[in-house]
């Protein structure tokens, strides 16, 4: 109902923080609580002072060595991240001082290349008619996004529906659906409308796609293979037209 | 057993991009993190995945840690249980769930009340005291969910009573905790 909140509910609130700390909250609903918790304050006690009732239950867990190459994996890929990370800062500063120099001159051009960028792209989305359609739907079956495929280039445009509000440690991320394999990670969905380009044998590939779907992932690697790790908040099948 | 303190140094020098404070809290928890993963999971590939992925959260947000909100470990254990239970929701899991049985001669560590085990600090002392006040279904289903992490409907196929009934022991049974726990 339009203008109760239901989240106001103390009752409620103690039931959702108890059962979030037991692990049966699960799928959207942890997520939406996680949310909860942080935005408002009275959330984010309930939640702690149930994580603090139930915390000798994880501390009486007989611990178990893990085999090395868990640490290996850990050590390599923290490894990895903070060269990646040093090779951006790098970029960033270069960036910055080309920006610097040409400062004035960026700034008219991006004037007018946001007026052109709005009114044309959208256009150019519009005119060319897309060979593959994808209405995205939610658990209660009502479209959230449209995933559509076109050729000249070769490219998919996402479109969601409306600004879905993220916590801060989540990214949702577009999957392609295939028969017989793992579904294939296709781009982090960073704002409302997202366009990924396509390679010849992508583009193959999307016609014998079954569907997409949207998950929501850990920042650190979202896009790795192997299907998604997530709760997938959308589906939907694939129409050749 | 890991030392609060300590954990909690390690997690301070974490966010500062101390990668030797990383290897020294894997060498301090990693232990217990795996076994509440393979608790939950019941198959080792999977739960090594968890638990690699879970330290490499702890080390990116290690700054986002607020010691007025828990403790250290904590804070790490529900990081480890989250991506569990994501992994959880994966079709491939779910097609590939050990048996029970399997499970309990593969692992004899896996009992399941680890509670009841000697040398408990107050806290869960507590804890057991409560929960030994709980009618034996209500404790049973709230054990299996914390433990297996099973959720309502797998505990009512698993218990072979109707969804509304676990639903309301373990309700209950939370709600009676939380009164003896205070």
């Amino acid at each position: 109902m339009p203008g109760i909140d239901r989240y106001q509910d103390p009752e409620l609130i103690e039931r959702l923080a108890a059962e979030y700390a037991l692990g049966t909250l699960r799928g959207l609903a942890r997520v939406r609580f996680e949310r909860l918790a942080q935005e408002r304050p009275y959330v984010r006690e309930a939640a702690d002072a149930w994580a603090r009732r139930l915390a000798p239950l994880a501390r009486a867990v007989a611990e178990v060595t893990p085999p090395a190459r868990v640490w290996h994996g850990i050590e390599a890929e923290v490894r990895a991240e903070r060269a990646l990370a040093e090779r951006a800062a790098r970029t960033r500063w270069w960036q910055k001082l080309v920006a610097w120099r040409m400062a004035t001159a960026v700034s008219v051009l991006l004037a007018l290349a946001v007026t052109w960028y709005s009114t044309h792209r959208i256009e150019s989305v519009v005119q060319e008619a897309p060979e593959y359609v994808v209405v995205l739907k939610n658990e209660a079956q009502e479209p959230m996004a449209v995933v559509a495929g076109m050729r000249n280039p070769m490219r998919i445009a996402v479109n969601l529906r409306k600004e879905v509000r993220m916590p801060k440690d989540r990214v949702m991320v577009l999957w392609c659906l295939m028969k017989g394999t793992k579904p294939v990670p296709m781009g982090v969905l960073d704002r409302r409308e997202k366009v990924i380009p396509l390679d010849q044998e992508s583009w193959d590939a999307l016609g014998k796609a079954q569907g997409f779907a949207v998950s929501l992932e850990p920042p650190e690697r979202p896009l790795r293979g192997g299907g998604p790790k997530g709760p997938v908040m959308y589906e939907g099948e694939l129409v050749a037209l | 057993m890991a030392d609060e303190r300590r954990v909690s140094e390690c997690l301070v020098r974490c966010a500062q991009g101390d990668q030797r404070a990383l290897r020294e809290l894997y060498v301090h928890t990693s232990g217990l993190l795996y076994g509440i993963c393979l608790r939950l999971i019941r198959r080792s590939d999977l739960a090594e995945e968890v638990l690699q992925d879970a330290y490499l959260r702890i080390w990116n947000h290690a700054a986002s840690f607020d010691p007025s909100r828990g403790s250290a470990l904590s804070w790490m254990v529900s990081i480890v249980r989250n991506r569990a239970f994501d992994i959880m929701r994966t079709s491939a899991y779910q097609a590939e769930q050990v048996s029970e049985d399997v499970w309990q001669g593969q692992y004899a560590s896996a009992d399941p009340d680890p509670l009841q085990a000697a040398g408990l600090d107050s806290d869960a002392r507590l804890l057991r005291e409560c929960l030994d006040r709980l009618k034996e279904d209500q404790r049973r289903s709230i054990l299996m969910a914390y433990y297996q992490g099973y959720t309502h409907s797998e505990l009512a196929e698993r218990l072979g009573r109707p969804l509304g009934t676990v639903k309301a022991w373990i309700r209950r049974g939370l709600e009676q905790l939380k009164r003896c726990l205070e």
